[in-house]
């Protein structure tokens, strides 16, 4: 049995030490929203927060992230109202929507780091995301746009 | 095949308001009939539907508490149809939008599929919107017909006097109001009153919401992970496969050691048909893990085993220039041989592009449920072409397609993958169902696609053209040597098209091919184009802007090259050929215009081209930049000016075209294909490069307000930005980058002045 805790829940699994986090997550977990793309970390569809840091599941063993508190899509926000998924919907970024999970769980990563990030910050953060349909542009965009709301938010707490 | 103006290859089936009429309103679906939706669709999120619900057409349900269900017939792969269709009926129909469902429409029927495809639905070539349009209009306003007679009837008052607005009837001179809901629900509503005349249908001045954004539909779930494609089906009892395709058609299987994976855990059973290896385990990994423990010995085939992609490009570039053994026309006018062997000055040149892999990022899958009793099936799939797929799995179960339920799945991605006819990726669910009578869910690692991919097809260009004193072309020639996939993948088009290469040859042809004004082509009186039938095997199939991306590579390379050798202006030489479409002007002035076209930039190259694609008409200018060393060229700008005529969601548009040029821009700088012994040498995305951010670059997208019908944007932008990044580099350096994708090998040979061989090995410009 390996433990494995994602989205602040601790899940028992049977499964082979060598499984990739994006397996368990999709095949024995029921979190479908981290996405499978090249299996080679070619892509950053699986992209996860691992103890908050991006990293590609489905090139990481569930036995190296035992211990380690996973967050997936489904557990950025509780309803979906993360700055960077307000700032997708108001930006419109996704087209087929496939790669997007993992587009934002790299931002989240990236704007945790730098609270407001450059175009070159961006590229550099956002490189290893394949988007096929090509919304890149709208990608900054919306990444530029979260940094703001989250900038003016944390303004009006203060 | 006919050559010259006579009118189009593409068979033009236009059917008759009246038709639709008598059809539209005979048809009458029961709602179990409706396939169920994808759960990722909108109808599991949160719009639970009450009462009953009453089918006014083909097209629209209406429940008793007046929820409107409009399904669509093109298929959803990130183009947004699957809100652009339904806000056409919407408006018509003036329901409210709010109160609106979505559904797939049902795979196959008269009413859905389009005329072009022999009546399939087939969601390709830039064509929902086009294609349904006027279709769709006539659907909702025959519902609201339906309605607002029904409400007459019922307030007993004449159906003149009354209005609908945000799905209600109204009756001004009494002040009363029916919501549609209530309508639907009035003892005696008769689905059929009203709908002995042709409806009326808006004056565009009214629209609502056509031209107007709507959120589209998905938004949200596509943010928050919970959307749902077909790789996310699940099911119970359901088991997980991975499969072992062979190296390249033809090969066999010689020897097999699966003794290890049939150990492994998890892991039910190995099995094979024809020269597939799947096997079946509890998890898909288990079952990706078992597979890379299974041996396979191959035994070549002959042909194709020796198929190397060089050898074939060079001898497709070859065959293109050797004008002595003819072509097949595809288009032509006048008399182009005579006015070149006639002419003081003959330009000539090669260029040639190469093999390319879809990449959609959803990698190919499909689950089938072949029930216990084998008597019904059930698929998940995401497809562009919804009966191929269901007469594929009839074929391979013995189940009578009657039987066969497909749920149409969102798409990862497409860009014409899975519009194959074969319908591979739904091939070994379904057999493998058929033999364990339970539901199995195949996915290809993205390896297992590569291996066998569907590739663009690569081409061999010669161009030719006779110019006069003035710089004035007076004979055009075009050759493209390429291998059309409608013959070799599309048996059933091929026919119907009366075996016209389109895919391969499309926009080559300086006429409206492509259902766009006539007017929109190059003037060319005297002009011949040929396709020059390449027939080697490998595996090709349509792929965002088919044809025409390297077809108006190599014709808008070539007229900047013209320009270059008779000292004419870009923008002035193009304006002059289309002298006769004020549309095509505007679209290139406009260009001109944002793009600030005259301002010189230091460092920098500006390149334009123009196209006309899928009715759509548009100019593009890219502005670029080059690393000499590396030979990196950096895209910094693009401007597109589009005329689409009218526009029914204006930010998808623009996000189409964004896709669309960034796709094309792929396409130029890094994407290739290379085949040796028969075999793909690439097999995912770190030695497939597809763009990524850091090389994308800031899209300025201007829509020319138009009235005209809607036509095509989904791959217009594919289609002429590879042409505009070469002319810009060649702007910025004086070289000419001939062979894309534009490597940075050939950067640095073109940027030092030593062009690799082929690429222009004689130019007679010796006038």
């Amino acid at each position: 049995m390996i433990p494995l805790r994602v989205n602040g829940r601790t899940w028992n699994l049977d499964i082979a030490p060598d499984t990739p986090v994006l397996w368990a997550l999709r095949d024995h977990i029921g979190l479908p929203g981290t996405r499978y793309g090249c299996g080679v970390a070619a892509c950053g569809a699986c992209t996860v927060h691992l103890d908050g840091d991006a990293v590609r599941s489905c090139v990481l063993p569930v036995s190296a992230a035992a211990g380690k508190e996973i967050t997936t899509i489904e557990g950025l926000s509780a309803s979906g109202d993360h700055p960077l998924q307000e700032s997708w919907r108001r930006v419109r970024v996704p087209q087929c929507g496939y790669c997007q999970s993992g587009q934002i769980m790299s931002a989240a990563a990236l704007l945790r780091k730098h609270r407001q990030p450059t175009d070159e910050q961006i590229d550099t953060a956002m490189e290893g995301n394949l988007c096929r349909c090509g919304t890149y542009v709208r990608i900054r965009k919306a990444i530029h746009l979260a940094a703001q709301m989250m900038a003016s938010g944390k303004a009006a707490d203060e | 095949m006919p050559a010259g103006d006579s009118g189009n290859l593409v068979p033009s089936v236009v059917l008759s308001r009246r038709d639709l009429l008598k059809r539209g309103t005979g048809v009458v679906f029961s709602l179990t009939l409706l396939p169920a939706a994808g759960r990722g669709d909108d109808r599991l999120r949160g719009h639970p539907r009450r009462g009953a619900s009453v089918p006014l057409n083909a097209y629209v349900h209406i429940a008793t508490d007046g929820t409107v269900t409009i399904c669509c017939p093109s298929a959803e792969m990130g183009q947004g149809v699957l809100t652009a269709l339904p806000v056409i009926v919407a408006e018509e129909m003036d329901a409210d939008w709010s109160r609106v469902i979505v559904t797939p429409s049902p795979p196959v029927g008269d009413d859905y599929g389009d005329p072009l495809f022999i009546n399939l639905i087939f969601t390709v070539a830039s064509r929902s919107v086009a294609g349904y349009f006027e279709r769709l209009r006539i659907f909702g306003a025959q519902a609201r017909r339906t309605l607002v007679h029904n409400a007459a009837r019922n307030w007993n008052v004449p159906v003149a006097g009354l209005e609908t607005k945000m799905g209600q009837v109204l009756d001004p001179k009494s002040g009363r109001h029916m919501g549609y809901g209530e309508i639907a629900g009035l003892p005696g509503f008769d689905v059929n009153a009203g709908q002995a005349d042709a409806p009326e249908l808006k004056d565009p001045s009214r629209f609502q919401l056509i031209g107007r954004d709507v959120e589209p539909r998905n938004l949200a779930a596509k943010v928050d992970g919970s959307v749902r494609f077909s790789i996310d089906a699940s099911l119970p009892g359901m088991v997980h496969a991975a499969v072992i395709r062979p190296p390249f058609a033809g090969s066999r299987i010689k020897s097999i050691d699966d003794r290890d994976a049939r150990k492994a855990p998890g892991v039910s059973g190995v099995h094979r048909r024809d020269e597939t290896v799947a096997v079946v385990a509890r998890t898909w990994f288990e079952a990706l893990a078992a597979k890379r423990a299974i041996r396979v010995e191959w035994q070549h085939a002959d042909v194709t085993g020796s198929l190397d992609s060089q050898q074939i490009l060079d001898r497709s570039i070859r065959d293109a220039r050797d004008t002595a053994a003819p072509g097949i026309p595809w288009d032509g006018a006048g008399d182009a041989p005579g006015r070149l062997a006639g002419s003081h000055r003959v330009i000539e040149r090669e260029y040639s592009t190469e093999y390319m892999y879809h990449g959609g990022m959803e990698p190919m899958n499909a689950t089938v449920h072949v029930h216990e009793d084998g008597s019904r099936a059930e698929i998940w799939a995401g497809t562009q072409a919804p009966g191929y797929t269901l007469d594929t799995v009839a074929r391979i179960t013995g189940i009578d397609a009657a039987n066969i339920t497909l749920h149409r799945s969102l798409m990862g991605g497409a860009f014409g993958r899975r519009s194959v006819h074969a319908m591979d990726f739904v091939q070994d669910a379904a057999w493998l169902s058929a033999q364990l009578r339970k539901p199995v869910k195949v996915i290809w690692d993205r390896e297992e696609d590569f291996k066998l991919a569907y590739l663009r097809p690569a081409t061999g260009q010669y161009l030719r053209a006779a110019v006069d004193e003035s710089g004035r072309v007076t004979a055009w020639h075009h050759r493209v040597a390429c291998e059309d996939p409608v013959k070799a993948h599309e048996p059933l088009l091929w026919e119907a098209w009366q075996q016209a290469p389109l895919i391969g040859m499309l926009g080559s042809e300086h006429r409206a091919e492509d259902g766009s004004p006539f007017d929109a082509a190059y003037d060319l009186p005297d002009r011949l184009v040929e396709y020059v039938a390449v027939e080697s095997g490998i595996r090709v199939y349509a792929m965002r802007g088919v044809g025409a991306m390297p077809n108006k590579f190599a014709i808008e390379s070539f007229l900047d090259e013209l320009c270059a050798e008779t000292g004419s202006d870009p923008l002035a030489f193009r304006l002059q050929l289309l002298h006769r479409s004020a549309r095509a002007q505007q679209v290139l002035q406009k260009a001109a215009e944002i793009s600030q076209w005259g301002r010189r930039r230091e460092g920098r190259g500006l390149g334009l081209a123009y196209s006309h694609y899928a009715g759509s008409l548009i100019a593009c200018v890219a502005e670029v930049s080059t690393d000499h060393r590396s030979g990196q060229i950096r895209v910094h700008d693009v401007w597109v000016v589009v005329d689409c005529g009218l526009v029914i969601q204006p930010d998808n548009l623009v996000a189409q075209l964004e896709g669309g040029v960034i796709y094309g821009l792929s396409n130029a700088l890094t994407e290739r294909i290379t085949i040796e012994n028969g075999m793909i040498m690439q097999s995912n995305f770190h030695d497939y490069q597809m763009m990524r951010i850091s090389s994308a670059p800031e899209i300025h997208v201007h829509t020319v307000h138009s009235t005209a019908p809607p036509t095509g944007v989904g791959e217009i932008g594919t289609v002429v930005a590879p042409a505009a990044l070469a002319n810009a580099f060649a702007a910025l350096t004086g070289r000419r980058l001939r062979r894309l994708p534009f490597t940075p090998e050939q950067v640095r040979a073109a940027a030092s002045g030593n062009e690799p061989s082929g690429s222009n090995r004689h130019d007679p410009a010796a006038g």
